[in-house]
């Protein structure tokens, strides 16, 4: 590398380790409990013994069902070349049947050098699906169906489910349906006679444990000692990443990180953000990166936004504040307005700003989403007179008060006091 | 599967063949003359036609025998193709019989009443439905008939004549056999054609058991080989001469007696591509009198384009898509091709067997394999379609037939013809192009040199895809439907016939219908019953409810038209009784899945679909699927009556009949334990009684008894080899996997401040005692439990996140988060769960004291 700078090539190097899901889940994916394994099994063994199934992939997000699963179908595609065709959808995209059934015949073209008709009917379509599964099954290809966010396709009729789960269990097909759901009910979700024909294959996503995450982050941020990086620099680095992964103070970072989300995908975003700190002087990570990522990583946007509000703008949250403490429940531009003027005339405010001020001000709160209108209809209703609610609690107001660098002193006591 | 090898047994003489001539002095004196006198040969007595009767072509095919020996009522046809367009076709293809069909033409005027030889073919078909006493008359009206070719022989003689079965040269050739044909007509070695396979040993014909190498498919005389075998053996057997050259060994194979040359078999011929194998696909008489038949060729490994493969077995030849018209004087004789199943129980058939199992695209150089039921299915829908257009054709001229049968050949027999301009895959009515692309350049090894084990063998038998050969359990409900659809096609004036099936799903409605309709498809091929014809549609594959009449009018025509000309026509057709008079109208039996789907607003659908039985001259049975007891009753009264009489229930199995449908799939195979079997069904029964749902256990735990074995890299508990394989625990898990929701292990792993926002909520719900609880109040729960046990309180926006994360696998439910402290949230799962999972977490140990 023509580089000067050892820790460039080093920050080259960690980036793209962070940025490759594979490299990541390879590494905690051998062993044979782990759903890569079993996936990987289901899948292989109905390309080898030509058999039908269907799979979920549950868990919550970010636990790397779909890095999971990219990784199975690359090595199948590697082990069984010419023999998988991938079918890839998304809820988000195809969750109408007609559409999606077009996708999958617009992809079976592509995957079969055919040539694709966009005005074909839907039943066209379908046949068409039916007519490929059986001749793939013929010529022993297998077929894998990935339906990313598979809740969504478990909506209205579920025609697509239907016939391809329907196919799967009448035609000499050869296919794997593969769902993968956030939802844990997913498999709830299917009409009765669709769950009939699933096959009811459910693996579940859970994260790593803390020590599983602690050898990651170690495997990870360490470099390689037979790369182009020089020697010298290598070793000095590896020995300040170990005197710093056993500091105390990196620990609780760390623990303060995973009690909030212990998935890996969390913890590479977070890594990612404290390696781009990197000071490029010395080359070498410190605590303090890892501290600002956190803070970064773990941002209060309400209590930031009240830190950009006006004087007037915490005048008017205080006093919708206020109105709530009187068990007003219902309010509006007026009436918020009125208390504002008599929190003036009482306590003899110099902040006593016109009407025209103090709409501008609130009009900008609803933009901040610090206040909202208490329910959607009404468009026609000026903002003055429709009713609002605070989307903010009595603790973050106080507390922003208090971290807000000019608040006035009259306002601190007004939140807390009745009158 | 496709491994397991012949039974090794041969048969010295032929005697299983079907023909009691003697072939061994048959079969070269016809090779003999067709160097001479082609034309002899291609001449048949054409006094034997019966050409007035004007009838499909096309229908002949499915002319079956009545008499084995003689001609019966011929069927002759008329089927208005020049010659011009089979010859186009065949120059391209035909391999040896272009000469003879030359001479043949130049000849076929002078002598075509010429009879030599006694054994001329005889023509024997029949049609179904034609009465039989026809057969008494035949002399008589074959001398008429000559007359009548005589006189009318100018415009008769342009008409091609097609066969099911001919008789040549002794020999019943029929559609859908297979025969050698001869390659080389110079070939003067191959006019020999010994019947009987010498042994590899002695090189003499006996009359001994032979046995067959399964190596290099030598004969043997069971006495000739050293130490002599008393009978067969089972298994695989290979000969010495194999085995030693295995080892290394340098042998010399026995030589023949000097003087005579080793004589090699036809089946050995085959294999060194000196012969060539032949299905007939379809058998006619030309104009001229001479016999021509359609052959799909058979092709052998080395042939392809890959060339052998390790795996391919010694007899093993592809069928290919290829297909040339062939005079039937360049046939040799039968040989037996036959697929993997047939081929492992073949034991007795003589020399003269293969196996195929794939077929050879020759323009793609692909493979595919050949499905086993497929054949039937596309034959089945040819008939009817080329009869629609002939029905069609009859009224207008016949120029379209040629267009109609150009069409159909294009179609069903892939004449490899690829069409200039590019056709959309998916959009050409229903047909697809291209398909023909699709196919392994390489069949893959795996699935063929692999032998099953007994878990493989069960998760095989027990997919949903496979079809049990029996459908135990169902017995009363078959009959029923079956006297059910017996009675209204029987019955002239079927009127109103409708019936309802409903049961929960995988109760075996549509199989069981499906059963029926097999079983009643082979009686009316076995003639017994009237023809009918069947419509199959499914409610949930229809893009909307009523492109059910476009889909049953293209089943009745086979032309597509929008929904409501075909409401028009079909109502035209079911309602106006005198207009389709003409037609021979057939019952047609309608059986429509998932019935429910076709509810619309109005309800018109179900209503005109259920208001056509009753007509009086629409001979329209309908059989409708669905889930729900009640669906007459929620629909319109006049629906209801419509429909609602007579009805069939299909009820939950209960574990017996789970127990009893598992273990008749599993016959033969000791994979699963007894009481796996009878836990699984219990547990279904119990839970819905859906015979899928029992069946998708036990595959799975076969599956995971699979996955420890595989993974178990030590040979150790070879010890174990009798005793079944899944068990209890594989059957535990497959449950549980099934039916655990997997929430409490979720709840068990997720992060710390989950779980106290979980506690939290449970918390939150026994102090107030309502289900649902805001944000706001749920966020003070927690700073509350957070300070009192030394925990940090993450902040509002942290928590609103873990909420929202938690909502998005629906452990709680929740409003969106932009509501913030408004967000409404609510326990999805009972609380009783929560308490489970958090009640001994390790790294929290003080939340068990708010659960």
């Amino acid at each position: 590398m023509g580089r000067e700078n050892p820790a460039e090539d080093a920050l080259i190097l960690l980036r793209s380790r962070l940025c490759n899901p594979k490299i990541i889940f390879k590494s905690i994916s051998e062993s044979p409990d782990s759903n890569y394994s079993k996936l990987k099994f289901i899948i292989s063994s109905s390309v080898t013994e030509s058999c039908n199934n269907s799979v979920l992939l549950l868990g919550p997000r970010g636990y790397g069902k779909k890095a999971v699963l990219e990784l199975v179908i690359e090595d199948l595609l590697v082990e069984h070349p010419d023999m998988i065709s991938v079918i890839r959808l998304n809820g988000l995209l195809h969750s109408d049947d007609n559409c999606a059934l077009k996708e999958i015949a617009s992809q079976l073209c592509v995957e079969h050098q055919l040539l694709f008709s966009k005005m074909a009917s839907s039943d066209d379509n379908s046949q068409f699906m039916i007519a490929i599964l059986q001749e793939c099954g013929l010529a022993h290809k297998t077929v894998i169906f990935v339906l990313d966010e598979f809740d969504l396709f478990a909506q209205g009729k579920q025609r697509l489910l239907y016939s391809l789960l329907d196919a799967m269990q009448s035609v000499s097909s050869q296919a794997v349906v593969i769902g993968v759901s956030c939802r844990l009910d997913a498999d709830q979700l299917l009409e009765k006679r669709v769950r009939s024909r699933f096959s009811h294959r459910k693996l579940l996503f859970l994260p790593p444990s803390l020590e599983d995450l602690q050898r990651l982050l170690e495997a990870i941020l360490s470099l390689p000692t037979n790369s182009s990086l020089p020697l010298g620099y290598v070793v000095k680095y590896n020995e300040k990443l170990h005197s710093m992964l056993s500091d105390q103070r990196f620990k609780e970072i760390m623990t303060k990180l995973t009690s909030f989300d212990s998935t890996v995908n969390h913890l590479l975003r977070f890594l990612f953000i404290a390696v781009c700190d990197m000071n490029m002087e010395d080359g070498f990570l410190s605590v303090e990166n890892f501290k600002t990522a956190l803070s970064s990583i773990q941002r209060q946007p309400k209590l930031e936004a009240l830190q950009d509000c006006s004087i007037l703008e915490l005048y008017i949250l205080v006093c919708m504040r206020r109105l709530e403490v009187k068990e007003q429940d219902s309010y509006n531009f007026n009436s918020v307005i009125k208390e504002y003027k008599a929190i003036c005339d009482s306590c003899q405010i110099s902040d006593n700003y016109a009407r025209s001020h103090c709409f501008r001000a609130f009009e900008h709160l609803l933009q901040r989403k610090l206040i909202c209108f208490v329910d959607n209809r009404g468009h026609s209703q000026s903002v003055e007179f429709r009713p609002v609610k605070l989307l903010i609690s009595f603790h973050e107001l106080s507390e922003g008060l208090k971290s807000y660098r000019s608040c006035p002193a009259i306002l601190q006591k007004l939140t807390v006091r009745e009158r | 599967m496709a491994g397991t090898p012949k039974k090794s047994l041969r048969t010295p003489p032929r005697k299983s063949n079907e023909s009691s001539h003697q072939t061994s002095n048959l079969s070269p004196s016809t090779s003999k003359l067709i160097p001479q006198t082609p034309e002899i040969l291609a001449s048949r007595p054409a006094s034997q036609q019966n050409s007035t009767d004007k009838s499909n072509p096309r229908r002949s095919l499915r002319l079956f025998t009545l008499s084995p020996d003689f001609s019966a009522s011929q069927k002759t046809v008329d089927g208005d193709q020049e010659n011009a367009q089979y010859s186009n076709k065949t120059t391209s293809s035909v391999k040896s019989s272009q000469e003879p069909k030359q001479n043949a033409k130049k000849h076929s005027k002078g002598v075509a009443q010429l009879f030599l030889t006694p054994e001329t073919p005889e023509i024997l078909e029949s049609r179904k439905r034609k009465r039989r006493d026809e057969a008494k008359s035949v002399k008589t009206r074959a001398s008429r008939n000559v007359k009548f070719e005589k006189g009318k022989c100018n415009a008769v003689t342009k008409k091609r004549i097609y066969y099911k079965k001919v008789v040549y040269d002794g020999c019943e050739f029929e559609v859908g056999d297979d025969v050698y044909v001869k390659r080389r007509e110079n070939a003067s070695s191959d006019d020999e054609d010994p019947e009987v396979e010498e042994c590899g040993i002695c090189f003499k014909f006996r009359k001994a058991v032979m046995i067959e190498c399964d190596n290099c498919l030598g004969g043997f005389h069971l006495k000739c080989l050293r130490p002599p075998l008393k009978e067969v053996p089972e298994g695989d057997w290979t000969c010495a001469f194999c085995d030693a050259r295995k080892l290394g060994k340098e042998i010399d194979l026995p030589r023949p007696p000097k003087g005579r040359k080793g004589v090699r078999t036809a089946r050995e011929k085959l294999l060194s591509s000196d012969l060539w194998a032949v299905r007939i696909e379809s058998l006619w008489k030309e104009v001229d009198g001479s016999f021509w038949f359609r052959g799909r060729w058979y092709i052998i490994p080395e042939e392809t384009a890959v060339g052998r493969q390790p795996h391919n077995l010694k007899r093993e030849i592809y069928r290919t898509n290829d297909l040339a018209n062939v005079e039937m004087e360049s046939i040799l004789r039968h040989c037996y091709v036959m697929n993997p199943r047939e081929f492992s129980r073949a034991s007795n058939e003589g020399d003269d067997v293969f196996l195929c199992e794939y077929e050879y695209d020759i323009n793609w150089h692909s493979f595919k394999r050949l499905a086993e039921c497929d054949n039937s299915d596309m034959d089945d829908k040819e008939v009817s379609e080329s009869e629609e257009d002939w029905n069609f054709c009859k009224e207008s001229d016949t120029g379209t037939d040629d267009e109609a049968y150009e069409e159909e050949n294009a179609r069903s027999l892939y004449t490899g013809i690829v069409p200039a301009h590019k056709l959309a895959a998916n959009s050409r009515k229903g047909r697809f192009f291209g398909l023909q692309k699709i196919g392994t350049k390489k069949i893959p090894e795996h699935v063929r040199c692999h032998k099953q084990t007994e878990l493989e063998r069960a998760k095989a038998t027990l997919l949903l895809a496979t079809l049990p050969k029996s459908l135990p359990c169902r017995n009363k409900e078959m009959d029923e439907i079956t006297t059910f659809i017996k009675g209204a096609i029987c019955d002239d004036q079927c009127l109103g016939r409708c019936l309802y099936i409903h049961g929960v799903p995988g109760t075996g409605k549509t199989m069981s219908v499906l059963a029926v309709m097999r079983n009643l498809r082979s009686q009316v091929d076995a003639g017994s019953l009237k023809q009918y014809c069947f419509i199959e549609i499914n409610g949930l594959k229809l893009a909307s409810p009523e492109n059910i009449y476009t889909v049953i009018y293209e089943a009745l025509s086979g032309h597509r038209v929008s929904w409501k000309k075909a409401l028009h026509l079909l109502n035209e057709r079911f309602s106006d009784g005198n207009k389709i008079v003409k037609e021979d109208k057939r019952p047609c039996i309608l059986l429509i899945d998932e019935l429910d789907l076709l509810v619309t607003r109005n309800q018109s659908v179900l209503y005109n679909i259920l208001d056509w039985p009753i007509k009086r001259h629409s001979k329209l049975v309908v059989i409708g699927i669905a889930n729900t007891m009640d669906l007459p009753e929620k629909l319109l009264p006049r629906i209801s009556s419509r429909m609602g009489i007579q009805r069939l229930r299909f009820g939950p199995y209960n574990y017996q009949q789970l127990q009893e449908i598992i273990s008749s799939r599993l016959t033969g195979i000791n994979a699963f334990e007894k009481q796996a079997i009878e836990f699984a069904s219990r547990k279904v029964a119990a839970i819905s009684g859906d015979a899928r749902r029992a069946l998708e256990i036990c595959r799975r735990a076969a599956e995971f008894a699979d996955y420890r074995l595989k993974n178990q890299t030590s040979p150790s508990n070879s010890a174990s080899v009798g005793k079944p394989l899944v068990g209890m625990a594989e059957v535990e898990a497959a449950i549980h996997e099934m039916f655990q929701a997997p929430h409490i292990q979720v709840m068990k792993t997720c992060s710390r401040l989950s779980k106290i926002f979980l506690v939290a909520m449970v918390h939150e719900l026994y102090k107030i005692g309502m289900g649902e609880t805001t944000f706001e109040k749920l966020a003070m729960t927690v700073s509350c439990l957070c300070t009192s046990n030394g925990e940090p309180f993450p902040g509002w926006d942290t928590l609103l996140k873990i909420g929202c994360k938690l909502g998005e696998c629906r452990i709680i439910l929740c409003e969106a988060g932009a509501k913030h402290r408004l967000q409404k949230l609510q326990l999805n799962f009972p609380s009783d769960d929560v308490a489970f999972a958090l009640k001994d977490s390790k790294e929290l140990p003080w939340l068990a004291k708010y659960l």
